[in-house]
């Protein structure tokens, strides 16, 4: 696709430069003018390599464009008619802004270079049929967008020689939640592309000034979802984002990128089944927990209760990280609003269990097995480690004891002896 | 009763008709010998009616038939000689109960214990979820609670509990046994210890029941109903009856496992198991192996009784 427009390319700014090296230049045509030449279906130019390509222009399709009411001229100012290889159009001279934005782009710098496989102004919005992206045939409608951006990558080819995310990552955002509310549902308020990373300037997110770097993400989420950012920011994730600590977690690190769906999809990280695993990759890590000094255990101690083993059989009404320490808004529990802190909660475990009084507040909720946190259950333990392991041996010694009996006896007895029936 | 008038009509009947036809036959005999064979027949109609007679109601009936099934067992197996009665129906349905619960038990509730084990999700699964074999688990604990409670009354009410109970307490003999069975094991005494109704082993398994009962029962109701037990107990006397029952079940288990099945199971004489739990008897060789003394006393009794009243 892509190697076809450069072809294109190539072959229309040849026959242009060819067209003006022939014939003199004049005052400058009217769109009726130039139609004389270019609205013939079958004008085209042959390239140096024997292919031909259309210099055809669909009138229609220009007077319907954005652009429809203006003149060829305005863009191809060195046209005449007739005239050989024209100058580049330059997209810049009205739409400054976004040619700025668009140079500092991934894709503009790029093609400053002189690379030419990565998208101009064109690649995306069209030539002589621009629309206006709200109109909903234009290639920039939110509608169309995706199939506009994944014309280039689901490119194989330009995959491997950019390095870009692969084809799966493409695919994943189509079957995400935002993907599926804009393909299926035809919905328009659904994040596409360009919502996330930008249009003009979009810039890899390990770039400080991409849309998508990790500082920036609550906010462009925030867009769509607001009432979330809200809450996030008053939490202590949001708390440390703010504060600049890069390990906080921003939106997209529970809740995935491309891949975000519903939290009733068993494959979101945010299914009630899958946050302990979700939460513990923070929060079982060794390094961060001594960073920060969170309290440590927090994910064994949750597997070894009853609420944990029962999510980890999928009984995804049993309480899982979220069920009590909230979701966007979670807090220390040294912190009063917390719905774990010590005096809320009767009332957070109350939720699920009715009656809770404040004897739910008495002892550990993630019981840490140690003299100093748990005595009871530590000196419990310790008792029944004791217990069996002697009783284990007594038994083994016991009934080995008396095998080895037997096996002595018949070997004084012979197998027909007193011990070989029964 | 008419159906014991209908009878009795019927015999009378029969009784006519056996007369007119032995008149018949012996009309030609001489007088002395047709008396002979009149008084061998009526003797043997009489005997035949009291039959009858004790068999009136369904239940003597009944009773009849299994002591006749039973005589038919015992002489076709006599070369094994006299069964005895080990526990009576009462005790093994009791035993029943218990390990059905205690089946349901372990294979609903140790997957809980090791949710990594590779069999633990289909376990669970097996079941229909954890929503589902939870509900199993209680099914388990209610029959667990009925077979402890109708065993303490057992206990207390009859006759057979009451001497069991006592029989199986600990005494000094006990350790005394346990000695001479390890030296009989390592070979230092030809004979194993002499062993009565129970011993040692079984009533180590009787006592680990006890306790493990009542650990996993009390333990067990407190996680049952943890919110009401929570209205009293600070959540961290919940967290010791969780590990309890958590650790009680595992020890449990490795008793049944290990103690229990090679005793009743693995054990050379009697593997695969025998059918002890289902008819509760005991051949009168398997006697001698394992409660000489008991069938000592069993001998004992039955000469002191046939000495009172004669033999049937």
């Amino acid at each position: 696709m892509k190697r076809m427009i450069r072809h294109y390319l190539a072959a229309v700014l040849a026959a242009a430069a060819l067209l003006s090296a022939g014939l003199a230049a004049g005052a400058a045509p009217g769109v009726s003018e130039c139609m004389d030449c270019h609205g013939d279906k079958t004008i085209e130019k042959t390239l140096p390599g024997g292919r031909t390509v259309s210099l055809y222009v669909d009138l229609q399709a220009y007077r319907s464009s954005v652009h429809g009411k203006g003149s060829c001229v305005t863009c191809h100012a060195d046209a005449t008619a007739p005239h050989e290889k024209l100058a580049k159009v330059s997209c810049g001279r009205c739409h400054g802004d976004a040619d700025k934005s668009y140079a500092g782009s991934s894709h503009g710098k790029l093609r400053a270079k002189g690379v030419t496989d990565v998208p101009a102004c064109y690649d995306c919005h069209g030539k002589h049929d621009i629309r206006k992206p709200k109109d909903p045939a234009a290639r920039t409608f939110r509608l169309n967008i995706v199939a506009t951006c994944l014309r280039c990558h689901m490119d194989r080819a330009l995959e491997q020689k950019y390095d870009l995310p692969g084809q799966q990552v493409m695919i994943a955002y189509q079957q995400s939640v935002h993907g599926m509310a804009s393909k299926k549902s035809g919905l328009t308020g659904s994040a596409v592309c360009v919502d996330c990373h930008g249009n003009h300037a979009i810039l890899p997110g390990d770039e400080p000034r991409s849309a998508t770097h990790r500082q920036k993400i609550p906010t462009m989420c925030g867009k769509c979802h607001p009432g979330i950012l809200e809450k996030y920011e008053m939490s202590v994730h949001g708390k440390g984002m703010r504060a600049g600590i890069a390990e906080s977690p921003v939106c997209t690190d529970c809740h995935g990128e491309h891949t975000i769906s519903k939290v009733s999809d068993p494959n979101s990280p945010v299914f009630a089944r899958n946050i302990p695993k979700t939460c513990s990759g923070c929060h079982e890590n060794e390094a961060i927990s001594t960073r920060y000094a969170l309290p440590k255990k927090r994910f064994s101690s949750y597997m070894d209760s009853f609420h944990g083993i029962a999510v980890e059989y999928g009984m995804t009404k049993a309480a899982n990280c979220s069920s009590c320490h909230g979701v966007h808004d979670i807090l220390p529990s040294s912190d009063p609003a917390s719905p774990v802190n010590k005096a809320n909660l009767p009332k957070t475990c109350g939720k699920c269990h009715p009656n809770a009084g404040p004897n739910f507040a008495k002892g550990d909720v993630h019981v840490e097995v140690s003299p100093k946190k748990a005595m009871g259950v530590f000196a419990v333990r310790l008792f029944y480690t004791i217990f069996i392991s002697a009783l284990v041996v007594l038994f083994v010694l016991h009934v080995g004891l008396e095998l080895y009996g037997r096996w002595n006896r018949r070997k004084e007895n012979g197998p027909d002896g007193k011990e070989g029936q029964s | 009763m008419p159906e014991d008038d209908r009878k009795d009509a019927t015999r009378d009947a029969v009784g006519r008709e056996i007369e007119a036809a032995l008149n018949e036959q012996v009309s030609g005999l001489p007088p002395s010998l047709s008396e002979a064979l009149r008084e061998k027949i009526r003797l043997r109609v009489r005997e035949e009616i009291e039959r009858d007679l004790r068999e009136r109601t369904t239940s003597n009936r009944r009773d009849a038939a299994r002591l006749a099934k039973e005589a038919r067992k015992e002489e076709k197996h006599a070369e094994e000689g006299e069964t005895f009665l080990r526990f009576n129906r009462n005790f093994r349905f009791q035993h029943m109960v218990m390990f059905s619960s205690v089946i349901l038990l372990i294979i609903t509730g140790m997957p809980l214990k090791f949710p990594n084990f590779i069999l633990s999700r289909f376990v669970i699964n097996f079941w229909g979820g954890i929503q589902y074999s939870t509900v199993v688990h209680r099914i388990g604990a209610g029959m667990l609670i009925y077979f402890m409670v109708h065993h303490f009354l057992y206990t207390i009410l009859t006759r057979d509990g009451r001497r069991d109970f006592l029989l199986l307490l600990p005494r000094l003999g006990d350790a005394k046994d346990i000695v001479h069975n390890i030296r009989h094991f390592l070979g230092k005494v030809p004979d194993k210890p002499r062993f009565g109704r129970f011993s040692y082993i079984e009533k180590f398994d009787y006592w680990a029941v006890y306790w493990g009962c009542i650990i996993m029962i009390g333990s067990g109701l407190f996680l049952w109903f943890e919110t009401d037990v929570l209205r009293f107990l600070p959540k961290y006397a919940l967290d010791v009856a969780h590990e309890m029952h958590s650790d009680e079940a595992m020890l449990a288990t490795l008793a049944i496992v290990i103690w229990h099945f090679y005793n009743v199971h693995f054990n050379p004489d009697r593997f695969p198991g025998t059918l002890l739990w289902w008819h509760g008897r005991m051949s009168e060789h398997e006697m001698k192996e394992e409660h000489p003394l008991e069938l000592e006393e069993i001998m004992a009794r039955r000469g002191r009784e046939s000495a009172e009243v004669t033999d049937r």
